[in-house]
């Protein structure tokens, strides 16, 4: 695929944020009032990747690596510091055009476009205007939606008296109500039950494969990862570090085996590398077999398996860790 | 028009809460009995049967005009924004297709709409005891537009600071004592030596004070024009307030949180 066929392309991109430190104590706090210490933070460095029409991709990485601050540059929340953000063959995100937005679907899982004090249906009904959807076809989406979402009866309920699961599925409705050709997910299922998560994971599935509609998410929880996505971005500390399927980040990390023991007795202190399951239940990598104090004497068990994609990625970040 | 939703869904929102809209409506009433019974009692020991050329009963619909004034002139705009950018949910509307000062004006008015049908309701009540013609009251309802639209634009400048103040609420206050100072809540600003005549032509003056005198037919065709003037200057200082701290703001903007 050439360059002019991708949807989205980030070119080398930074950004960088000034914040505050605050000292603490009586006298920190009037040295603050007078002189703030300001230090500089490097979000993104020197990222670069570029999306093709319809494809899934996951945005991952550990807490502040810098997901969410590249999904509000690319939606265009944030302007770059450094670098070219392209989407739709030419168009600067950050500019706003009401082509671009009109385009794109964004859904943060912590911040919602619903009003609070009416039924869905009345923010429902005014996307309806701000897109232009005309009205059978609006109509007919949102009975699908609902339909599909099992949220039909909520419908005309005032959205503070529905539940959690409930509102991100109207949140997820109003992200999509236009069909837009790229859709930003951050946090997608945060705080919600297994089953309403495979419902959206379907659900979303579907859509992608009907609408060619391209879905870039960022998520901690690798369920939505596993279920969704074709390709996965990991970003730490504002860098790229993985681009590519996740089978190919499971092949490249899961080289290690993990074993899992059961002692007689527990093992105190716990190292660094040996991971608490349950009582006297551990965890830990193979090649860190010969580091740990676990006399032969003491166990009681041995299993041997291979890493899943949460081990994977906590190994990995835990390497990070060390390195930082 | 996709900006009449936002009109419909900031009234329907208004109303929701029946018990706290009914609580503002009691505490206005009782503003407006508080400073009734001042002026009252002001009329009774100065003997005279009109103060600064308002007579008792001019003086009675004035109070409860420019007191109705303060409910449909809200300034809790600054908060609202305020909070959007506190929580960083500004984010889900600055990526929308639409204009947000166009949205955020017709919202603007659906929050004051029952308060415009209670103060269209004082008005045709207090016009029966003065003696306009169409063509004036036609000016009138010309003139509370723009001074509505000018408030509008004064307040949307205000609450763009959000984008720099984490906390804002301490501008209540002095908002507040702004609208019963200069917006003459308590009392009509022509009551003051003429040195401060001036101060009724700032905008809280116009949106309280200006816009009282107005609806009783209390105006002179001279200080019509004034108002307009006025009105359509401060308009455009605002206009060009909001265009330069929203392109800066929007640059400081983290969208905090994810």
């Amino acid at each position: 695929m050439t360059n002019s066929e991708k949807i989205l392309q980030v070119k080398r991109i930074s950004f960088s944020y000034m914040t505050y430190e605050k000292s603490s104590g009586f006298l920190g706090s009037l040295h603050d009032f007078v002189h703030r210490r300001k230090r500089l933070i490097h979000a993104i460095r020197d990222v670069s990747f570029s999306i093709n029409p319809g494809e899934i991709v996951g945005l991952l990485g550990p807490n502040g690596a810098g997901k969410t601050t590249l999904i509000k540059i690319m939606t265009g929340i944030l302007p770059v510091s450094e670098g070219k953000v392209e989407a739709f063959y030419g168009i600067n995100p950050f500019e706003k055009s009401p082509d671009y937005l009109k385009r794109i679907g964004v859904m943060f899982g912590q911040k919602s476009q619903l009003i609070w004090d009416l039924p869905p249906i009345d923010t429902l009904t005014m996307l309806r205007e701000i897109y232009q959807i005309p009205k059978p076809v609006f109509e007919k989406r949102l009975s699908f939606f609902t339909e599909q979402l099992a949220v039909s009866k909520q419908l005309h309920i005032p959205v503070r008296k529905l539940s959690l699961g409930q509102r991100i599925k109207f949140e997820l409705i109003c992200a999509i109500i236009h069909y837009p050709e790229i859709l930003f997910l951050d946090e997608p299922t945060i705080g919600i039950d297994v089953s309403s998560q495979a419902n959206i994971y379907r659900f979303l599935r579907e859509i992608n494969k009907e609408r060619k509609m391209t879905i870039i998410l960022t998520s901690h929880n690798t369920k939505d990862i596993v279920a969704l996505v074709q390709r996965v971005i990991i970003v730490a500390a504002g860098e790229k570090i993985f681009d590519g399927t996740p089978n190919t980040l499971i092949s490249e990390h899961a080289s290690q085996q993990v074993i899992e023991v059961t002692t007689d007795t527990p093992i105190v202190p716990l190292p660094i590398n040996l991971i608490e399951l349950g009582d006297c239940h551990y965890q830990f990598r193979s090649h860190d077999a010969t580091q740990l104090p676990i006399a032969l004497a003491h166990v009681l068990s041995l299993k041997r398996r291979d890493g899943d994609l949460d081990e994977i990625l906590v190994g990995l970040f835990s390497k990070l860790e060390g390195k930082k | 028009m996709k900006y009449l939703d936002s009109f419909r869904n900031a009234f329907y929102s208004t109303i929701a809460y029946r018990g706290n809209f009914l609580l503002r409506l009691v505490t206005i009433f009782l503003q407006i009995m508080v400073a009734v019974f001042m002026w009252q009692t002001v009329f009774r020991f100065s003997g005279k049967g009109d103060i600064a050329g308002i007579s008792r009963v001019q003086m009675t619909y004035y109070l409860i005009i420019v007191n109705l004034l303060s409910l449909i002139f809200s300034t809790s705009l600054i908060f609202k924004f305020s909070q959007l950018v506190r929580s960083g949910n500004l984010t889900i509307l600055i990526l929308r297709p639409v204009k947000l000062l166009i949205q955020a004006l017709f919202a603007y008015v659906g929050l004051s709409f029952p308060y415009l049908i209670i103060y269209g309701f004082v008005l045709v009540v207090s016009s029966e005891s003065s003696s306009r013609s169409f063509t004036e009251i036609l000016m009138t309802l010309g003139l509370f537009a723009i001074i509505y639209i000018t408030f509008f634009l004064l307040i949307t400048a205000m609450s763009l600071v959000s984008f720099w103040l984490i906390q804002v609420w301490p501008m209540r206050p002095v908002i507040n004592a702004l609208f019963m100072l200069l917006g003459g809540q308590a009392f009509p600003l022509q009551v003051l030596p003429s040195s401060f005549h001036w101060l009724e032509y700032t905008p809280f003056a116009l949106a309280g004070n200006q816009l009282a005198l107005l609806s009783l037919g209390k105006v002179s065709s001279v200080q019509m024009l004034l108002i307009f003037l006025s009105s359509i200057s401060w308009s455009l200082v605002f206009l060009v307030l909001i265009k330069g701290l929203w392109h800066k703001g929007i640059h400081a903007y983290e969208g905090v949180g994810s």
